[in-house]
């Protein structure tokens, strides 16, 4: 008997229930409804597009066997979220990325970023310089800037030591705002 | 840079919160096959669970066959016992009963069979041999046994147990003689009682004189007839039948069965639905092939248990449907079957809407199911022919009930494949009847027709708006082919 939830409007409980029954259409129905924005979710934990497609599959197969166990605690759009990361965080673990890490000068920054030139930029941009991280780097600022995670969480999430995060977190900042600098220059050009 | 940091973090983070990005096409697509895998791995895992008591049935039902037939049941009655002491040529030994035999109760017939040559010698008189019946014997005797000694025994036995008066023991001496000489020829051939038997000492003599070249053994125990039983068996075994050279023995036989059926069905429902369904539907041959395990435990009688695989097709006419709110809320056209329905939702056009039409053309529904069998066999005729009519139940397994159609409107048409269709049961009882033709090649294969009928006992529906009884009547050929 599938539960009934009060954060839920009417049309997302009876999607929820046909999922839970596994009725092919409910499915369809919720895919549609957030398979934007968890393509989005997923481009932020991927290099690339092809890669999100897949993270987003494999995140919407577990929503789909897992649907039942949905409390209704929290937003369902946040649960869905959450099993996207997770699935992201299952890829970056299976992948075990060897690259290696480019060292980067922290201490070296030319000048200070003004908020207008942040603001020139739009999300696509963003995402796509985040994608230009190295996977460690990128796993490590997504969970601590997008999802807020302390570095004592990332570490047992990632299988590494808490210095470890921080370091990564540093330098994937500073390869960012050295990123953004290089926009600036090429935005006032 | 502290401001810096936070202003970026806070520039990636609303980002993160607004950004959208529209999936490829083929990302659904591929999430529907997997749904598609997922579901048929979970199906796959729910019929296990059918297919794994259908086997512990099986066994169960194998299980029951063997041990109604015997197969491990060798106890021989009391006359084979005393025939079998008979055929020996010599004097059984002594008599035990009971668990004089068990090894526990008794050391020296616990003892390996091979070390019984070595055994002592039975001194009647140091030892409380008592001959009597009931009595239970804790050593074994040798064919050395002195003539004195077995004279103070049939003297002890004579004297003490046997409620037999002299004169009544000459009588009854006289008739085991005349019962002995007539028999002698045919069952007892060396037995020394028959023809020199004067009387019941002359019987207890032979009595003493045990032979423990042949002692009749019961699984381990060394059981030994008794006196009373001895003779009760020289007067009587006269009386009963010879023995029987051509005893039956129970066998296996196994049969493959193609079956050609003619299937149809009984619908019950009140709705006019029912009409149209029986007027829609047009059964087409169907098909059964199996194997057949039949033991024969009697010589006319047997069970007989298998694996039958049957497919039923029926062809479907062309309909309308329409659109109704299926369990889950949405609105999709309704498909009903005899032995189910499903909600089609076209993957073309706007979504349907309550009231909405759509045309089904020609549908073929598919039906297979596993049944296991059991009947029980009568067999009657001789030489090359034989009839074996049988009756019995099945245990039907429904393992898939599919439907192909096209269905089209003003928006366009595509191909619709149900594998399986809702309101249909896994299983469903029927009752079945056959009647073999045999026709015996040899001693081991033989040539089978086999018209059969079946009906089912239950619905292979449920909650569908019809409620089916599938029957069929079939016409097989099989080979069988005997194990002994």
């Amino acid at each position: 008997m599938p539960e009934i939830h009060p954060n839920l409007t009417d049309s997302q409980q009876l999607i929820i229930n046909g999922c839970i029954t596994g009725d092919r259409s409910s499915q369809e129905r919720l895919y549609n409804m957030y398979a934007n924005k968890m393509m989005g979710v997923c481009m932020w934990y991927s290099k690339n597009r092809e890669e999100a497609e897949e993270i987003l599959q494999d995140g919407f197969m577990r929503v789909f066997t897992y649907i039942h166990k949905f409390k209704g605690e929290g937003s369902f759009e946040g649960w869905i979220r959450k099993i996207m990361v997770n699935a992201a965080l299952f890829k970056y673990r299976n992948k075990s990325y060897l690259r290696p890490v480019v060292e980067f000068d922290t201490n070296r920054h030319d000048e200070a970023e003004s908020d207008s030139v942040f603001a020139m930029l739009d999300a696509k941009e963003l995402v796509n310089l985040v994608q230009t991280l190295s996977p460690g780097y990128r796993m490590v600022f997504n969970l601590y800037v997008l999802e807020g995670l302390k570095h004592r969480e990332i570490a047992g999430l990632l299988g590494i030591s808490e210095g470890t995060s921080k370091s990564n977190l540093a330098n994937a900042r500073a390869i960012l705002q050295k990123a953004l600098t290089v926009k600036k220059k090429t935005a006032i050009v | 840079m502290g401001k810096d940091v936070h202003n970026m973090d806070d520039l990636f983070n609303s980002a993160y919160r607004e950004f959208d990005e529209v999936p490829s096409a083929d990302v659904w697509k591929k999430l529907n096959a997997g749904l598609d895998k997922q579901e048929a791995a979970s199906y796959k895992k729910r019929s296990a669970g059918w297919k794994r008591i259908a086997i512990l049935l099986l066994l169960l039902l194998s299980g029951l066959v063997i041990y109604e037939s015997g197969l491990f049941n060798k106890k021989p009655s009391n006359n084979d016992k005393n025939l079998a002491i008979k055929k020996s040529g010599t004097s059984p030994t002594l008599t035990t009963k009971g668990d004089s035999g068990n090894p526990k109760n008794n050391p020296a017939a616990g003892k390996n069979e091979d070390n019984r040559q070595d055994k002592k010698t039975v001194n009647p008189e140091k030892d409380d041999i008592n001959p009597a019946p009931e009595q239970r014997v804790n050593t074994l005797v040798t064919p050395k046994i002195s003539v004195s000694a077995a004279e103070k025994a049939k003297r002890a036995i004579a004297k003490s147990r046997l409620p037999i008066t002299n004169q009544k023991n000459k009588e009854a001496g006289k008739s085991i003689q005349a019962d002995d000489m007539a028999r002698s020829n045919n069952i007892i051939a060396e037995n020394e009682i028959s023809a020199k038997t004067k009387n019941r000492l002359a019987t207890v003599d032979k009595i003493a004189k045990p032979d423990i070249n042949a002692p009749y053994h019961m699984g381990e125990k060394s059981v030994l007839p008794s006196l009373s039983d001895w003779l009760i068996t020289e007067k009587t075994s006269g009386r009963k039948k010879a023995i029987k050279t051509d005893q039956f023995k129970p066998y296996w036989s196994g049969t493959v069965i193609v079956s050609y059926e003619h299937a149809d069905y009984r619908l019950d429902s009140d709705l006019p639905v029912k009409t149209d369904i029986k007027q829609r539907e047009v059964h087409e041959p169907s098909v059964s092939t199996g194997v057949l395990l039949m033991r024969q435990f009697k010589k006319q009688w047997g069970v007989q248990t298998g694996l039958i695989f049957t497919s039923t097709a029926i062809a479907i006419t062309p309909q309308k449907l329409y659109a109704f709110q299926d369990p889950n809320g949405n609105i999709a056209y309704k498909y009903v079957t005899s032995s189910g329905y499903t909600y089609i939702k076209p993957g073309f056009g706007p979504p349907p809407a309550f009231g909405d039409s759509m045309t089904a053309t020609e549908a073929k529904h598919t039906l297979q199911s596993i049944s296991i069998p059991l009947v029980i066999k009568y067999t009657a005729g001789k030489n090359k022919f034989s009839f074996t009519p049988g009756a019995g139940i099945e245990f039907n397994f429904l393992t898939a009930a599919k439907l192909e159609t096209e269905i089209e409107n003003s928006s366009g048409k595509e191909v619709v494949f149900i594998n399986k269709l809702s309101g249909t049961r896994s299983f469903y009882w029927s009752a079945t009847a056959d009647a073999e033709l045999r026709y015996h090649a040899n001693k081991k294969l033989s040539l089978n027709l086999r018209p059969v009928f079946r009906y089912a006992l239950s619905p292979v529906t449920n909650k569908n708006e019809v409620e089916t009884f599938p029957y069929s009547f079939g016409l097989g050929l099989g080979i069988t082919y005997k194990f002994r």
